[in-house]
């Protein structure tokens, strides 16, 4: 059986996870961020990704 | 590694097109007739941008939330490959985007839906964004509690019924107890019914566009182009 065998273990570098941060991060700034990340921007990004905002379920206005 | 975060990013622009096609198929509409409604009632404000524009800027919001979320789904699976189900990592990539469907948004969705424009109230918005941030959190580390605590049941020599049985059990009980404690969204939901039932409807539709697409995608780009000769004993390339 194919699928039990025991598959090898990915190397998964710190630099990876650091990227995956500042992935959560952007993601935060574009689709939920109202001025603690943003400061001032963060009226004119909740404008202009609107749509995309209230879209995916991030709480606006 | 690196082909696991290319792969993921481009799935996850793949996903990101699926979700504003959507929006624009599915979603622009309760989202104009809620901007409507918050105009005659004198709270829309000054525009800042007229309906196009913020249409074609909720596509490149799609676009990059799509690439971002692809990225930390290319990772996750590189690190998780080795215990997701499935034979093949096509089959790995659709397990671990519906994984994530329900973890970060079908869950956090059912405590606080999400609202088309003229609901919510901006003095608000800070709690409710906490609130929604603190669920998906918790939520993912339910998950990761939950795959810990089912690979501790396997080391113990534990039938698969077994496993399923306890680790569902446990994830049910984390998940039901959260969403008691958490507390409910704040704000009244004054716009007709039908219209934020539409838009609430075609979010989760537009989510679940996104993680089927991104599933698919990483799937394909992951997978041999050619199917592998039947003498090929090995099981998947790392």
């Amino acid at each position: 059986m194919e699928h039990t065998e025991q598959l090898e273990r990915i190397k998964v570098p710190a630099l990876a996870w650091i990227l995956v941060a500042i992935a959560a991060i952007g993601v935060y700034a574009v689709s939920m961020d109202n001025g603690a990340l943003l400061g001032n921007m963060a009226g004119t990004a909740h404008e202009l990704f609107h749509d995309a905002r209230h879209f995916v379920g991030a709480p606006c206005h | 590694m690196t082909r696991y975060l290319r792969n993921g990013a481009i799935a996850g622009i793949g996903g990101g097109a699926a979700l504003a096609l959507f929006l624009v198929l599915v979603g622009e509409s309760s989202i104009s007739d809620a901007i409507a409604i918050e105009e005659a009632g004198g709270h829309g404000g000054d525009a800042m941008f007229s309906r196009t524009v913020q249409l074609v800027g909720g596509g490149i919001g799609s676009l990059l939330i799509g690439a971002a979320l692809g990225a930390i789904f290319g990772t996750v699976f590189a690190a998780t490959r080795h215990r997701l189900p499935g034979g093949e990592d096509w089959q790995r990539s659709l397990w671990l985007a519906a994984a994530a469907f329900v973890t970060i948004q079908l869950v956090p969705a059912i405590k606080y839906p999400s609202n088309p424009p003229a609901v919510g109230d901006p003095d608000t918005v800070g709690q409710r964004t906490g609130l929604y941030v603190l669920l998906v959190a918790f939520m993912v580390i339910t998950g990761l509690a939950t795959a810990r605590f089912a690979g501790w049941l396997a080391r113990r020599d534990t039938t698969s019924q077994t496993r399923l049985m306890l680790s569902a059990g446990m994830w049910l009980a984390l998940v039901t107890a959260a969403l008691i404690v958490f507390p409910p969204a704040p704000d009244p939901v004054n716009a007709p019914a039908t219209l934020v039932w539409h838009f609430r409807m075609a979010s989760l539709g537009g989510v679940l566009a996104f993680w089927t697409a991104t599933g698919c995608a990483f799937g394909v780009l992951l997978s041999p182009r050619v199917a592998r000769e039947p003498s090929a004993k090995v099981a998947g390339e790392a």
